[in-house]
């Protein structure tokens, strides 16, 4: 219990009502379910009740039809020989029959309403009994109407049998009345007729016949009768016997329906007796059961309501002891304190808002308390407070710099005058005090107006409305003021007027120089060469609008001003979000802080540019931007960076050139003697001899890496300086009917190898061997980028391009000849792009079958020779390489294609060989020897002067890198100072290179690459000779 | 009352929901679906089998009836009065052996749709009209005891009265008549004969047959009338008799009018040279017991007694059963009606699982027509399809012996006939 209440005084007010409630609403719910459940059950039993008397009406009106159909029948029976067929037909019969038929119709509706009232099983009538009733209804109905038809047929008047077996007895009667022999049996049997007619006892008209079965013998027999009365006779009296029969038999029907209705009422009538016993039966139970239910239902809700009003009771007395003796506490304290009894307080025990009301209600009350005890003293010194304040007002008022205060009475005389009014109209207080404004500081002209203004204020309340005004000071000058007024009363209760003029000398002279300030940057704003927009903030910072925009900046923007102001910038200018600068606007606007844009590229449906943007915020919380239109230097730095990287990307080529041309300079003194001696001894050796295949072989080796080394040479440059005109689809279908080719496409019988090769295409100046080497390097590596399936385009085609490509790619702007391939292999990676051309760069990935890795390095310097440039491009399903070529319209003399010469054996020419290297120089001398050529060595470049000061030779083949000593090409130059126009073929493993390239232009007549053949010698030798 | 209420109210219909929830997600075989083409009568688990008897069991005739239900008895008790796990229930009504009667007592049988067949009745004439109400609503009938020609059929063709779904063990007496005819020409020789029936399909089916072959083998009808039921004054008609001329009288009539013929003939001496022949209604222990040695020298035309070893060890059975002896022969085809019933009931009857059964009215019919040498104590049972079931066999008996009773009656056969169906 203590438990219970604790847990109850913690409880809120809330929670007590809501439980109280609760329990009330528990009790109401429990008063609605019982009515409910009662009220539906007694519905039931209603309905129960109703059908039952319904179907015990139907039952009492069948009955009461049935008996009266039977009776209406019986009468009929019984009065139709009285009344008349007729007549008891209409009587009788008729009313039967449809009574009859009424019966039916409600034992038909009876029937469908006990099948009803057995699906919910609720009435206890056999559907049988109802099915038996119906049957005897109709039953009767049947019987009932054969019977008065067969009466019909006995009885009716003349057509009836009895009619006319009365017709025929009396016809007989009639007739044999006169005979005696026959007349006494005739009356015999038409006695017994009559006895049966009363009787209806079949044996008794079976007398009538026997004796009516003698008539016709007696006839016969009759002689006092003619023939003709006897036939008459005897026809009568067989319809007699006929018509008899058929009284028998409907007789004997009659009987039988007779008998019918007896067995038809023995079965109906206990059977309405049970139906109507089942339904009043049923009606008492369900009686008897709403009673019953009432009297449970009133002794229910009685307990109920009982329970509920101590239930409410009790809540009350809780409610009450827990909130309204808690609100009486309160009360009773408050009204103590009101009645000054500062020391009344609230004691209460709950924990509910109440008691926490109770609480606060001490505190307050504590605290008015001390509030009431203290309040003189504060009272005295806020009064002390009020006045220091008062008279420091009053010291600010009259010290106010620039704001000048007047206080004038009802006649207008001054009645305060401040300091600031003293400096502004001159007058000192002394002077202004008991004077009249208008007699001091109003205009003559403003005076009588005032006077009105003043005089209705006074009057009317009509305040006079602040203003800018022209006054004048004590020397009669203008003093522009801005004036303001306000009536205040004084402690004597006399209304006042004070004036707070604020000078506006000084703020005209500012406005002007406002003004003033305001054009100039008005003036730099529109003349600025840079374009400044202004734009105000909206939709909370997200969206600006145009303010306004200078000439420069609608040049640079391309669009009107007019178009603009008003307008948002997200609206004109859609990709401003897109380069970012949109949130710099926010950021600009949130932070006040300015930003600049870095330069970037503007693109929208009207225009594309490069721009620098400077975002600021003005005081007044615009937003302006600076920019500036850089697409111009943006350009030039992008050519310019497009420049530097094909610079570095050709001293990148050029280095590596350098170091492969080193390597191959070596390995061609190698491979000299390698490739030579062999020739040399083949030479020598008969055709037969045995050494003739290791030395073929050995030969064959040294010219396979010959041709490493080519590659190499032709990636250090200088090699395909002898060019003739060429047709570059010509050179393309030569490559494609090569063995390499051929061999290739058989590797790669999965790719598909495609030409469109152009007809007629302009003439390119090249070196057909490099062109073909290109297009070589390009199909292998293209073939070798598809792994499965796929294909290779071969394309030609002629094209100017336009400057801009041009510029982008260092091309001078003329026609180009193009060879495109395109495969469908795994294309090439962005990281490995900026790479392949580089000698031995992603061998795995652009491997070729030369396997030496310089396949696109040699492409790249082929082009780089032929002032071309090789182009890469990728798309998802292909890679293509374009080797763009001059186009020459001219055949040169120089570009000829070089015949084909047979004259290299020479004719005892003198020849001077100079290399350090001891084979090469022992190889030259040996090939020279055997061309027929006299052949002088030397070793270096010092000797070979040294021995050139007192021999001449016909020619010089000069090594170009010699070590250490003097380099080929000064030792020409020299050479030239001792024998000018001596001719020198110059020999290098590099390719061309400056230092050759010098020696050529000081005279030297021609340039072999090492390592060369006896034939490539000997036809070099015969070329600079016959020069 | 309140509680319980409120239970059916309120809890019932939350018990039941589940339930038919559950029950309607277990497996079940298919509803049972009537294609009956004139409806099916569906009996419950607990539920009996319904079986409609009507017979006369009041009046002279009363005996015959009383027959008929011993008949049916020693058929239930050979079941154990149950039928396929199903208790029988009777509903006996007297037809008082009238045509009203058969009619309004069928009427009481059919007005419960949960019958699904009748025995009955005793007499052809309650039969025509009982028959007729029970065919409209679709049941079945079956007699143990009708043999009027009527019901069936006449000269191989269906009978006027020929209802479907009528069947009887009993003989078709079209050829009692003949049979009597035949005998009374051939055998004895007599020209001139007289008839008398007393309007019951049953009495004027077997004159109508006997006149036809009479005047066929060259006979001559003298006398063809009729008493009604009821009648006791029989002077009448046998001064009839009398006056026709007749050599025989033949007189297959019920109890008491046959009685009263005879009795009432004896002591005319006018008929004393006057051959009487009876019908079958007669061959009852009763009728002889009355009669004593009026009645000797008197023939009697009906079905041949049964002579199998099941109508011997039947007759024990009733012996023992009801403690007396048979009085008349007729309870052996009432055994095979009610046998046959139960029969074609078990092999048309559809039984569910729980025990419900289902029964096509019109397959129970078909089923009663499709019998075959079905084995009934009076030999070898074949319907046809005018629902005879019975050999058509009959005796010629003629009382010799009176104190033999009827035994001696029945071992006294001077002609028989029989024909196969």
């Amino acid at each position: 219990m203590n438990i219970f209440k604790q847990k109850w005084n913690k409880l809120g007010i809330t929670g007590k009502f809501s439980l109280a409630f609760a329990l009330m609403l528990v009790f109401m719910l429990l008063i609605s379910v019982t009515s409910y459940c009662s009220f539906l059950y007694i519905g039931n039993a209603r309905q129960i009740i109703w059908k039952s008397s319904t179907i015990g009406q139907l039952v009492l009106e069948m009955d009461r039809g049935l008996e009266k159909a039977r009776r209406l029948h019986g009468s009929f029976f019984i009065q139709y020989e009285q009344i008349g067929l007729q007549a008891a037909h209409e009587t009788y019969a008729q009313p039967s029959v449809r009574e009859i038929a009424k019966v039916i119709s409600l034992s038909r509706e009876l029937k469908k309403l006990i099948s009803s009232s057995n699906s919910d099983n609720r009435v206890k009538i056999n559907p049988t009994d109802i099915n038996l009733y119906l049957s005897s209804a109709e039953r009767f109905a049947e019987t009932s109407i054969e019977a008065v038809e067969l009466i019909s047929l006995r009885a009716a008047p003349k057509r009836g049998v009895e009619a006319k077996l009365q017709t025929v007895f009396l016809t007989l009667e009639r007739t044999l009345q006169p005979l005696p022999e026959i007349w006494p049996t005739f009356m015999q049997g038409y006695s017994l007729y009559k006895d049966y007619l009363a009787n209806r006892q079949r044996f008794i008209m079976q007398s009538t016949l026997n004796i009516f079965d003698k008539l016709p013998s007696l006839v016969t027999t009759t002689t006092s009768i003619g023939d003709e009365s006897k036939t008459s006779i005897t026809t009568l009296l067989a319809t007699s016997r006929k018509l008899t029969e058929e009284l028998l038999a409907i007789d004997l029907a009659i009987k039988s329906k007779l008998r019918d209705f007896s067995l038809q009422e023995q079965t109906v009538s206990p059977l309405s007796k049970k139906l109507h016993q089942i339904t009043q039966k049923e009606i008492k139970q369900a009686r008897d059961q709403v009673g019953h239910i009432y009297r449970l239902t009133i002794a229910i809700m009685l307990f109920i309501t009982f329970l509920a009003a101590c239930a409410v009771l009790f809540i009350a007395w809780v409610m009450h002891n827990s909130v309204t003796k808690n609100v009486i506490k309160l009360t009773n304290a408050a009204e103590a304190f009101n009645e000054d009894n500062l020391n009344a307080r609230v004691h209460s025990c709950s924990q509910d808002e109440l008691g926490q009301l109770g609480i606060i209600f001490n505190k307050m009350a504590e605290r008015l308390k001390d509030l009431v005890e203290n309040l003189e003293k504060k009272v005295t010194k806020r009064t002390a407070e009020l006045s220091a304040s008062e008279q420091r007002f009053r010291l600010l008022v009259n010290n106010l710099p620039k704001i000048a205060v007047q206080g004038y009475d009802i006649e207008r005389k001054v009645i305060y005058w401040n300091r600031a009014s003293e400096t502004l109209y001159g007058f000192s207080t002394s002077e202004a005090m008991g004077k009249r404004v208008e007699e001091i500081i109003i205009p003559a002209p403003m005076r009588e107006t005032l006077i009105t203004e003043i005089q209705n204020w006074f009057d009317n309340d009509i305040a006079i409305p602040a203003s800018e005004m022209i006054l004048q000071d004590k020397d009669g000058g203008e003093v522009p003021v801005y004036t303001s007024h306000v009536m205040l009363t004084d402690i004597h209760g006399e209304r006042v007027i004070y004036t707070v003029d604020i000078g506006l000398t000084e703020l005209k002279l500012a406005q002007e120089e406002g003004r003033k300030n305001q054009l100039f940057y008005r003036q730099l704003f529109s003349h600025s060469s840079s374009g400044v927009a202004v734009f105000e903030t909206v939709a909370d910072g997200r969206d600006f609008i145009f303010k306004d925009i200078n000439k420069a900046g609608e040049a640079i923007s391309k669009v009107k001003r007019d178009d603009l102001l008003g307008k948002s910038v997200i609206e004109s200018f859609p990709s401003i979000e897109k380069i970012g600068l949109l949130d710099v606007y926010r950021q600009v606007w949130q932070t006040g802080v300015a930003q600049h844009h870095p330069a970037s590229f503007y693109q929208d449906d009207r225009q594309q540019a490069w721009r620098e943007y400077r975002v600021y915020k003005l005081p007044s919380g615009e937003i302006v931007v600076l920019y500036d239109d850089i697409t111009n230097q943006k350009q030039a730095e992008i050519e310019k960076n497009s420049l530097e990287q094909r610079l570095l990307r050709a001293q990148k080529m050029e280095a590596i050139g350098l170091l492969a041309g080193g390597v191959a300079h070596d390995l061609n003194n190698i491979l000299s003697g390698v490739v030579g001696y062999p020739e040399l001894l083949l030479a020598e050796l008969p055709k037969d001899s045995a050494l003739r295949p290791p030395l073929e072989a050995t030969k064959e080796a040294g010219e396979r890496a010959t041709a490493v080394v080519a590659d190499l040479l032709t990636v250090a440059r200088g090699i395909a300086n002898t060019k003739e005109p060429g047709d570059l689809s010509t050179l393309t279908r030569e490559y494609l009917n090569s063995p390499e080719f051929i061999k290739l496409q058989s590797q790669k019988s999965q790719i598909h190898f495609r030409e469109h090769l152009a007809s007629t295409l302009p003439l390119i100046s090249c070196s057909p061997v490099h062109v073909k080497k290109c297009i070589m390097n390009l199909v292998q590596n293209g073939s070798e980028a598809i792994e499965k399936e796929g294909s290779v385009t071969l394309t030609t085609t002629t094209r100017i391009p336009d400057a801009k490509w041009l510029q982008k790619h260092g091309l001078p702007p003329k026609e180009y000849v193009i060879l495109s391939v395109s495969d469908t292999g795994m294309g090439i990676q962005d990281k490995d792009l900026e790479h392949i051309f580089e000698p031995f760069y992603t061998k795995k990935v652009m491997g070729n079958l030369s396997g030496t890795g310089l396949g696109l390095s040699i492409v790249w310097n082929t082009m780089q020779d032929h002032q071309g440039a090789v182009i890469v491009s990728r798309t998802e399903s292909a890679t293509t390489f374009e080797l763009y070529f001059p186009a020459t319209r001219e055949i040169t003399a120089a570009n000829k294609p070089i015949g084909h010469h047979t004259e290299e054996q020479g004719n005892g020419e003198k020849i001077l060989v100079v290399d350090d290297e001891p084979q090469l120089r022992d190889l030259a001398k040996s090939m020279l020897t055997l061309l027929g050529y006299n052949v002088t060595c030397q070793d270096s470049g010092e000797n070979a002067l040294a021995y050139l000061q007192s021999q001449q030779v016909d020619l010089v083949l000069l090594d170009m890198l010699m070590e250490p000593g003097i380099n080929g090409r000064e030792t020409y130059e020299r050479m030239l100072e001792i024998h000018p126009g001596q001719k020198a073929i110059i020999a290098s493993g590099l390719s061309e290179s400056d230092d050759v390239k010098a020696a050529q232009t000081m005279g030297a007549g021609g340039f072999i690459q090492k390592p060369y053949s006896i034939k490539q010698l000997g036809k070099s030798v015969k070329k600079v000779l016959r020069n | 009352m309140f509680p319980t209420k409120l239970i059916r109210i309120f809890l019932l219909p939350l018990t039941l929901i589940p339930t038919l929830f559950l029950y309607s997600c277990s497996e079940q075989p298919p509803p049972f679906t009537c294609t009956d083409s004139i409806g099916c009568v569906t009996i419950a688990p607990e539920e009996p089998l319904k079986i409609g008897v009507l017979q006369a069991l009041s009046g002279d005739v009363a005996l015959l009836g009383e027959a008929q239900l011993n008949g049916m008895q020693l058929a239930l008790d050979k079941r154990g009065s149950t039928l396929l796990g199903h208790t029988i229930s009777l509903q006996i009504e007297d037809t008082g052996c009238t045509p009203e009667g058969g009619a309004n007592t069928a009427l009481k049988l059919i007005a419960d749709p949960q019958t699904i067949a009748i025995f009955g009745s005793t007499c052809s004439g309650a039969a025509a009209t009982a028959s007729q109400t029970m065919s409209a609503a679709g049941l079945t009938m079956i007699s143990g005891n009708n043999s009027a020609p009527f019901l069936t059929s006449i000269a191989g063709k269906a009978a006027p009265n020929w209802q479907s779904g009528y069947f009887r063990t009993a003989s078709n007496e079209e050829n009692a008549g003949k049979v009597a005819a035949e005998y009374v020409f051939k055998q004895l020789g007599l020209q001139k004969a007289a008839t008398i029936h007393d309007n019951d399909i049953y009495t004027r089916g077997l004159t109508d047959s006997f006149q036809k072959a009479y005047t066929n083998l060259g006979g001559q009808i003298v006398l063809d009338t009729a008493i009604n039921k009821g009648e006791t004054e029989m002077a009448p008609v046998l001064a009839a008799v009398v006056n026709s001329g007749a050599e025989l009288l033949f007189f297959p009539l019920f109890q008491p009018e046959g009685n009263h013929i005879l009795l009432q003939a004896r002591t005319q001496q006018a008929l004393k040279d006057i051959l009487f022949i009876g019908g079958g209604a007669l061959i009852q222990k009763s009728f002889l017991d009355e009669t004593g040695e009026l009645a000797k020298g008197m023939f009697f035309v009906g079905p041949s007694s049964p002579k199998t070893a099941e109508a011997a060890q039947l007759a024990n059975s009733y012996e023992t059963t009801f403690n007396e002896q048979p009085t008349v022969d007729y309870y052996l085809s009432g055994y095979d009606a009610v046998d046959l019933l139960f029969y074609a009931i078990e092999q048309t009857m559809v039984r569910e699982e729980d025990g419900t059964l289902h029964l096509g009215r019109q397959a129970l019919r078909d089923t009663l027509y499709s019998i075959t040498d079905f084995k009934g104590v009076t030999g070898m049972i074949n319907c046809n399809q005018f629902g005879d079931c019975a050999l058509s066999a009959f005796d010629i008996l003629r009382l010799d012996q009176p104190t033999s009773g009827l035994k001696g009656l029945q071992s006294n056969v001077v002609f028989s006939y029989v024909l196969e169906n």
